[in-house]
């Protein structure tokens, strides 16, 4: 069985059917726009339909850069305000790629992903940086805007500009970090979390953004400003109370953490774990690289949507360059700076 | 594997397998079912004979030659292996056999074996995309039976 294939002319097509169905829509209702900061580049968000607009954008980073700066742009709407549909895709069987991305494209050109519950769509055009954002109801986007809103147009705007959107939580100490990878319920949030109300530096508590530097390292800098918490993470950390910004929210969203005042702007990347939870704390456990990898792999490269292989690629290149440990987490956390910090000290460092 | 099985020829499916190899052990992910596999040193080795297109029969000659064990025992051997990468369409039949260097023994000759992961697949079966209502309102995807998509 071979995937489908959709040729570059039939997605330009779909692209401008696309890019003429959001004028239309914003030409129903007054586009809002906003600039957010995807690892120190300008992204500007743009939608029509006033009720979809803070829900893509109020976790994200704000830039500080000026508009005419913008150097990519997603131009979201949704039906249920401007009755505007979105045109007809040109895929069909056998197309669901990792994460909802949609196999068989022109990967150097177009890039798409699909979400059925709640209906969202999103497809980018790297030649010309610019993404459309499909969302059939705005008040049904909460699901789809965990952990990091939009995040496969930023991962995908982010590729083309040597950056890197990772599913992993990012910590340290005097400005080296360490990332805590895993799947989804490994205890990367809540191990971030006790590290930051122990005092450490804090990046992100679920996705973050790296950039290779000439000089060989990575950095790690913060997407979103909003940090998740489950109900078991907020009985033990206490001390994030104060920070819920969601107060009165149905019992299935998790406690959403205020994060802006606490967040380290950039950190370069010393080590990666992956938290296991148990009975005794005990200290860092160095892996073999492909036992790491194999270890995070389902929850890196099933959170991003389109250019698979990139993705592992990068994964193995960050491992196989920087020592990786099994992180033993206690029961009440009490140990996760010492742990953290026994990991950031075994690191081997090049001397200056 | 039988004696015909074992003289069809066989690569790795490109380009939706992918691999990486981290302290002489190969990691590979096929991107189209979603499973991956970590394999040992010496699957490491059989799979670098195979990916580019060989017979099971030509790599359990090489294999022996190389580690100095007979060929009946690499064929046993290999065999599981092979038959797995194959159901999981990791290797899929090829045109001719290629060129490959002759491997070199890295350590005492054991089964090629392989850790299988099959996490990432399970989330692909959760295929919304195929899975809408028959009177889905809208957009956008064809369902079995119609590859015509309903709009409101």
């Amino acid at each position: 069985m071979t995937s489908a294939r959709v040729d570059e002319k039939t997605l330009e097509s779909f692209m401008e059917a696309s890019l003429d169905a959001y004028q239309r829509a914003a030409e129903a209702i007054a586009p809002q726009q906003t600039w957010v900061d995807l690892g120190g580049i300008p992204v500007g968000v743009e939608t029509a339909g006033e009720s979809l607009h803070p829900r893509i954008t109020r976790m994200l980073l704000r830039s500080s850069q000026r508009p005419f700066q913008t150097d990519a742009r997603i131009l979201a709407f949704d039906v249920a305000r401007t009755r505007i549909l979105p045109p007809r895709p040109p895929w069909g069987e056998d197309t669901r790629g990792f994460a909802a991305g949609v196999r068989g494209l022109p990967e150097d050109r177009f890039l798409a992903e699909f979400h059925a519950d709640p209906e969202t769509f999103a497809v980018y055009d790297r030649g010309r940086r610019v993404s459309v954002y499909w969302s059939r109801y705005a008040d049904g986007l909460y699901r789809s805007l965990e952990s990091a809103p939009l995040r496969a147009q930023m991962r995908w705007m982010g590729m083309d500009r040597g950056l890197h959107l990772m599913h992993a939580a990012a910590v340290g100490r005097g400005g080296d970090g360490l990332l805590l990878m895993g799947a989804g319920g490994a205890g990367k949030s809540t191990t971030a979390f006790a590290a930051m109300l122990a005092g450490m530096e804090f990046v992100s508590d679920d996705f973050c953004v790296l950039r290779c530097e000439p000089d060989g390292s990575t950095t790690v800098m913060p997407l979103v400003t909003i940090g998740r918490a489950t109900e078991n993470t907020m009985r033990l950390l206490p001390g994030l109370a104060e920070r819920v910004v969601n107060r009165g929210a149905p019992a299935d969203h998790k406690a959403e953490i205020e994060l802006a005042d606490v967040i380290t702007p950039a950190l370069t990347v010393r080590a990666l774990g992956v938290p296991v939870q148990d009975r005794v704390p005990g200290a860092p456990r160095p892996l073999p690289t492909g036992t790491f990898v194999r270890k995070v792999l389902l929850g890196t490269m099933s959170s991003y949507p389109g250019m698979a292989d990139v993705s592992f690629r990068f994964l193995a290149r960050l491992a196989g360059g920087l020592p990786c440990f099994e992180l033993p987490v206690g029961p009440d956390l009490a140990d996760v700076e010492d742990l953290i910090d026994g990991a950031l000290s075994m690191t081997a460092r090049v001397p200056a | 594997m039988g004696s015909r099985d074992a003289n069809i020829c066989l690569r790795a499916d490109r380009p939706d397998v992918i691999e990486e190899t981290f302290d002489g052990e190969v990691t590979l992910v096929h991107l189209r079912t979603g499973i991956f596999y970590g394999m040992n040193a010496t699957g490491s080795t059989l799979w670098r004979q195979i990916e580019q297109g060989r017979t099971p029969a030509t790599v359990a000659r090489v294999l022996a030659d190389a580690y100095g064990v007979s060929r009946g025992t690499v064929e046993a051997d290999i065999a599981p292996l092979i038959a797995e990468l194959v159901a999981d369409e990791v290797l899929v039949p090829a045109e001719a056999e290629a060129d490959v260097p002759p491997p070199q023994a890295n350590g005492p000759w054991s089964a090629p074996a392989a850790e299988r992961y099959s996490d990432m697949a399970d989330l692909l079966k959760l295929d919304p995309i195929h899975d809408l209502r028959a009177d889905y309102a809208g957009w956008p995807i064809p369902r079995e039976g119609t590859d015509e998509a309903v709009e409101a």
